[in-house]
């Protein structure tokens, strides 16, 4: 009985499903439903009324016609925002299940050869226990990151914002990358519009967590022998962070869907297989959260390059 | 004479460690990291059995194994798909192609593999 009760109550029924009352199915249908009532009446009244002028029948009749329209559209537009919600969820495990299975496959091979090893008295596990190490990082990023997207859609970004320096934060950051840029066989430059510390007002953990996703993305999509170019600016009142690749691209008809989470655009997809498609997603959001922008320009085949904005908060030492 | 083992798989660490453990079952592997790299390897070096991931750079696991099978120099190779894709329509296609068998590899510890292997050689 409480079941049945519960079902018809059509507020507590939007509340569950997070939706506002104009874009609730079952609270439209329920307008629609007095819509139809309301509409019987008044042109059978009309018809009665002026039953020798058919100019206001056709008008009372043609009035009801449109606002059915809109709210059938209404009711369309929002069973297709639940389709949506519901594809997503679909790419969401199928995105979780392949992006945490591989690692997590990685760290039980591991140990299958180093139990093999064991068993032959061969101790020689260093690199293995490494890798090991290197998996499990890769999943709790992945988690980490999942955590995040499910904040930003709640409105729960929580930020610590202080005083930080773009420029300083950006030279520690890229001085891991540079440690591998061997063997990435990419060669990383940093350059400043103005000879000064770019001071920001931002969350340190997200504003690394940009950075981050933005060289990886670069560094991902990059040909082998190209160079990374990192340049901040001013721009009216705030500081311009941009990176600049000489990569694949993003194919102009992948560029409108390039923020949506979990998109990957296809060229991006057959260079690198792993990839979650919820980096930009992130970063985009909290560079918002943070008073700035996040955009792009691409052409295929040429390069990328990404620039997210911030306030100024401090004019330069 | 060691069997000789191809392995296309994109993922460096699943790759590395398929090939430790190859090593000490005294195989003899390839190593491939793209679907591309994977068939041309497939037609000079002539393994003795190919491990296949399916979602692979430049050409996906499942059109290498077409095209292997329609090749008469590799057609007869077999072909075991490792791969952590579970949906029906990826099985049954791989099996329709030809494949030996089809493992998961979230499903399957590495010495499982290896004995798919040995019984799949003989």
């Amino acid at each position: 009985m409480s079941k049945l009760s519960e079902s018809l109550n059509v507020f507590s029924q939007c509340r569950k499903y997070k939706l506002p009352l104009w874009s609730c199915p079952q609270f439209l249908f329920i307008v629609m439903g007095f819509l139809v009532i309301i509409s019987i009446l008044v042109t059978s009244k009309a018809a009665e009324r002026f039953s020798g002028d058919p100019i206001v029948t056709i008008i009372s009749v043609s009035m009801v016609t449109i606002i059915f329209f809109v709210v059938g559209h209404l009711v369309i537009t929002s069973f297709e925002r639940m389709a949506r919600a519901q594809q997503a969820q679909v790419e969401f495990i199928g995105v979780v299940s392949h992006q945490l299975r591989t690692p997590l496959s990685a760290v039980r091979w591991q140990l299958g050869v180093m139990e093999e090893r064991f068993k032959k008295k061969n101790y020689d596990v260093a690199s293995i226990l490494d890798t090991i190490k290197d998996e499990n990082e890769r999943v709790i990023k992945l988690v980490s990151a999942l955590l995040e997207v499910n904040r930003i859609e709640e409105n729960r970004v929580g930020l610590h914002k202080e005083q930080l320096s773009l420029w300083e934060h950006t030279e520690k950051i890229l001085a891991g990358y540079r440690t591998f840029s061997d063997a990435l066989k990419i060669e990383f430059t940093l350059e400043r519009e103005e000879e000064q510390p770019y001071f920001v007002f931002a969350d340190e953990g997200k504003l690394r967590w940009m950075i981050e996703n933005l060289i990886d993305n670069a560094v991902r999509y990059s040909d082998k022998g190209g160079g990374i170019t990192i340049r901040l600016s001013r721009k009216h009142k705030f500081f311009q962070w941009e990176i600049e690749d000489h990569g694949i691209g993003i194919p102009i008809e992948s560029q409108r869907d390039i923020f949506q989470k979990f998109y990957r655009a296809a060229n991006a997809q057959q260079v690198q297989t792993e990839g979650s498609g919820l980096g930009l997603f992130v970063v985009k959001n909290f560079a918002e959260a943070m008073g700035g922008r996040l955009k792009f320009k691409s052409q295929e085949g040429v390069g990328t390059t990404f620039w997210f904005t911030l306030p100024i908060i401090k004019e330069e030492h | 004479m060691k069997a000789k083992i191809l392995v296309i798989e994109d993922e460096a660490v699943l790759q590395k460690a398929m090939s430790d453990m190859l090593g000490e079952y005294e195989y003899e592997s390839i190593q491939a990291i793209d679907g591309e790299q994977g068939l041309a390897l497939a037609g000079s070096e002539k393994p003795d059995l190919i491990l296949l991931d399916l979602v692979l750079p430049k050409k996906h696991g499942l059109e290498v194994l077409e095209e292997l099978k329609g090749n008469e120099e590799t057609k007869n190779i077999p072909v075991i798909v490792l791969t952590n894709l579970e949906e029906k329509e990826d099985i049954s296609r791989a099996m329709e192609l030809g494949a030996k068998s089809y493992l998961v590899k979230a499903d399957y510890d590495i010495g499982e593999v290896i004995k798919r292997i040995d019984s799949a050689i003989g």
